[in-house]
């Protein structure tokens, strides 16, 4: 699959997906629903799996890109978990058993994407500090306060007032603020690449970055106008399958540039 | 030590350090493939990309390994070093 290709693809799927949300009866949306939800999650996985793999074992990126894949692989499985147990409503066990599922999830996407934005450095390539570097890596972190500062408070409230599994959106929205603030790093490495084919998984990785952050400020904005979510749900699903269809697009492309030689 | 990134101009002005770069430049694009090279020649040589000849390509090579290894693996690395050996004719 070209690069191209790649760069288009999760948009076209995700049109297809409102276009068949739209024009499906109301039964079908649901299932519809889930189908998009569980084979985005499982692309993401492919193509994770795809670009470690193409590395050998050791190696700096194959480990980045395996914490990517285990954090989809735990959000995979703790909606398999869901859907195979159908847990009673209130059910502690259930709960706390998805709780963890998520919990370790956000962490591997913390500790891949921290890997990744590191890899500039690891290489040797570090430049030190630099005036549009820092302006960068600012703009990222306030970024990622002013879209997940308000719901970790929220969050932190919930906890502080006897909700235990209030943890498990916590850890969720720190984990995002983690993630948003290292677009900076990602986005430096996309950009000093580009022209070169390793662009490509980079590009990738960032425009993943930014419409997580695009789908959390939208969240964040329904919130705060007090509108319940579900009310735009197929939307926001949308908007949260893109960023993972472009995490296999990212993938993918990494796998392609390693496994044909390029000239 | 680190390989900083570097601006500079669209060659280095040497034939050798320009066939690397251009070799490099299909991964890393145009302008890190050159810097990289200029600041690798620094690091293993202790002069500028200008001064490369043929006889300092191994310990270029070396000095670019690291870099390479970590964003296209150790058999890709090697790929691209033995092109680039190919093209130079050593």
């Amino acid at each position: 699959m070209s690069y191209r290709s790649l760069a288009w693809l999760p948009i076209v799927v995700v049109g297809a997906f409102l276009l068949a949300w739209a024009v499906a009866p109301m039964p079908a949306r649901e299932p519809l629903l889930i189908v998009e939800i569980e084979a985005s999650k499982a692309l993401a996985l492919l193509g994770c799996a795809a670009a470690a793999l193409v590395f050998e074992p050791g190696e700096y990126l194959r480990r980045a890109w395996l914490m990517l894949g285990a954090c989809t692989l735990l959000l995979f499985a703790r909606d398999v978990f869901a859907m195979a147990a159908h847990p009673a409503h209130g059910d502690t066990v259930a709960l706390v058993v998805q709780g963890v599922f998520a919990i370790a999830g956000n962490g591997c996407s913390v500790v891949g994407t921290w890997m990744l934005a590191r890899t500039w450095k690891v290489s040797g390539l570090d430049a030190g500090a630099t005036p549009g570097g820092n302006a960068l890596l600012i703009g990222a972190i306030v970024a990622a306060a002013l879209v997940t500062g308000w719901p970790v408070i929220s969050d932190v409230r919930a906890l502080v007032g006897g909700d235990v599994f209030a943890v498990v959106p916590l850890a969720s929205d720190l984990a995002d603020a983690v993630v948003v603030a290292l677009l900076a790093p990602l986005a430096r490495t996309a950009l000093a690449l580009r022209g070169g084919v390793l662009r490509w998984p980079w590009a990738f990785l960032t425009a993943s970055g930014l419409l997580w952050l695009a789908f959390d400020v939208a969240y964040g904005g329904l919130t705060a106008a007090h509108v319940d979510p579900s009310r735009a749900h197929a939307v926001l699903e949308a908007m949260r399958t893109l960023p993972t269809l472009y995490a296999f697009s990212a993938g993918l492309s990494q796998r392609n540039i390693l496994a044909v030689s390029v000239a | 030590m680190a390989c900083s990134r570097m601006g500079g101009a669209e060659t280095t002005g040497n034939a050798i350090a320009d066939r690397v770069a251009a070799r490099l430049s299909l991964y890393l694009g145009p302008h890190t493939g050159r810097a990289a090279v200029k600041t690798c020649a620094r690091k293993a040589l202790g002069r500028g990309a200008e001064t490369l000849t043929l006889g300092d390509l191994p310990a270029l090579q070396q000095a670019l390994r690291p870099m390479l290894r970590t964003f296209v693996g150790r058999a890709q690395c090697e790929v691209v070093l033995e092109q680039i050996a190919r093209e130079l004719g050593l």
